[in-house]
């Protein structure tokens, strides 16, 4: 649609500015939800910046494990050059420069948790805290995709055709807008957690209730999901078997709670 | 230092109302800090090369050859100031430098992720990018 925006005569990619409101509206949100609570409000930052860190190291190894193959074909070639800072950088920026949301996610969630414990930080009560910020800031990101013309929908009858999609694949075909339901469903969630939030407060563990309901979501809107160049094991993509997993483990950690508890 | 019963928040001796939930402070005992200079604080140091690492960064993001330098000097930085913020209490010198590294160092990380993965959020677009 809009891959860029024209902003004071400059031209800025539209997923970095959907990005940038999404950081300013969560931090909005985190501070209005948690405004009269007795929190170290001074760690919510750190906490943020460890999740921040752990997000990149996260998501960007999982993509370089997802071309794996790739590198290891580059380096039977001898394609690879290491000798030079200029070569290091190539590597880095060509297999390790996507992101895939899942590494993302639980790198963001091990990082943020790692430094309340590191910060000796209740981290139910902390995580939650900031738990309602992840479908906020997914949901502007989804928009972003949808102005850039990534993750789009299947050709259907309903929908936008793109012509300067960053994924040319995309272009010419009337799509369904994926990203948009998907942001919706996020706006959804946020909403949900943050009623959790400043109703119960700490009885439930939110993070674990947008795990159950993003993998939901990201299953059935994969459905709907028109780009075939991620992967696909069997029936079903690569994300898919993602959610699966994260909902049998969720079922199976709940399982055993019950058990312990009888 | 006074920690507050409420929020568990380290205080400066001399504020009479917790800096985090506001809770009066005018019962709470003062606890003796392990070492402490009012000038000269060890981590005054963190908060400087946080700063020095987070300006570098914003400054560099845009270089073609060594943003994933940039990168790095903003990753460091973040971890000194986040170092530097949880010594230094609110009050006290060398705060602001704390809160000022921080913040760059944290700009700078965000520009670099924007500057130099054209997408941040997804792995199709990378297949764009050859």
């Amino acid at each position: 649609m809009h891959p860029f925006i024209h902003i004071f005569g400059k031209e800025i990619a539209a997923y970095a500015v959907m990005s940038l409101l999404g950081i300013l509206a969560c931090a909005i949100a985190i501070y209005l939800l948690n405004r009269t609570q007795p929190l170290r409000k001074d760690q919510f930052s750190h906490i943020a910046a460890a999740s921040l860190l752990g997000l990149l190291l996260g998501g960007h190894f999982l993509y370089g494990i997802t071309r794996l193959p790739d590198i290891l074909s580059a380096l039977g070639d001898g394609q690879l050059n290491f000798s030079s800072f200029h070569g290091i950088n190539d590597f880095f920026s060509l297999y390790f420069g996507g992101l895939v949301y899942f590494g993302g996610l639980f790198g963001a969630l091990a990082g943020g948790y790692l430094y309340c414990r590191y910060s000796r930080l209740n981290t139910r009560t902390y995580m939650n805290a900031l738990a309602p910020a992840i479908p906020l800031f997914h949901a502007f990101g989804r928009i972003g995709c949808f102005l850039a013309g990534c993750c789009y929908g299947i050709a259907s009858d309903c929908g936008f055709t793109y012509t300067h999609a960053l994924s040319e694949a995309a272009n010419n075909i009337k799509r369904f807008p994926v990203q948009l339901l998907e942001s919706l469903l996020e706006f959804a969630l946020f909403i949900l957690l943050a009623f959790l939030l400043v109703k119960f407060r700490n009885r439930y563990s939110l993070v674990r209730i947008y795990l159950l309901c993003y993998s939901l979501i990201r299953f059935l809107d994969e459905f709907l999901r028109g780009d075939e160049i991620r992967g696909f094991l069997g029936p079903f993509s690569t994300s898919q078997w993602i959610s699966l997993i994260i909902l049998a483990c969720l079922a199976f950690e709940r399982i055993r709670k019950r058990r312990k508890l009888l | 230092m006074k920690i507050c019963p409420n929020c568990n928040t380290a205080n400066v001796d001399t504020v009479n109302f917790c800096t985090q939930c506001g809770r009066p402070l005018g019962d709470v005992p003062v606890t003796p800090q392990k070492q402490h200079a009012a000038v000269g604080n060890d981590d005054n140091i963190f908060a400087l090369a946080s700063l020095i690492l987070g300006i570098f960064s914003i400054i560099t993001y845009w270089a073609a050859y060594f943003n994933v330098l940039s990168l790095l000097a903003g990753i460091v930085g973040i971890l000194l100031g986040i170092k530097a913020r949880n010594s230094i209490l609110p009050g006290e010198k060398g705060r602001g430098l704390a809160n000022a590294g921080f913040v760059c160092s944290v700009i700078g990380v965000i520009f670099c992720c924007i500057g130099v993965f054209t997408c941040t959020l997804c792995s199709v677009c990378s297949t764009y990018m050859h």
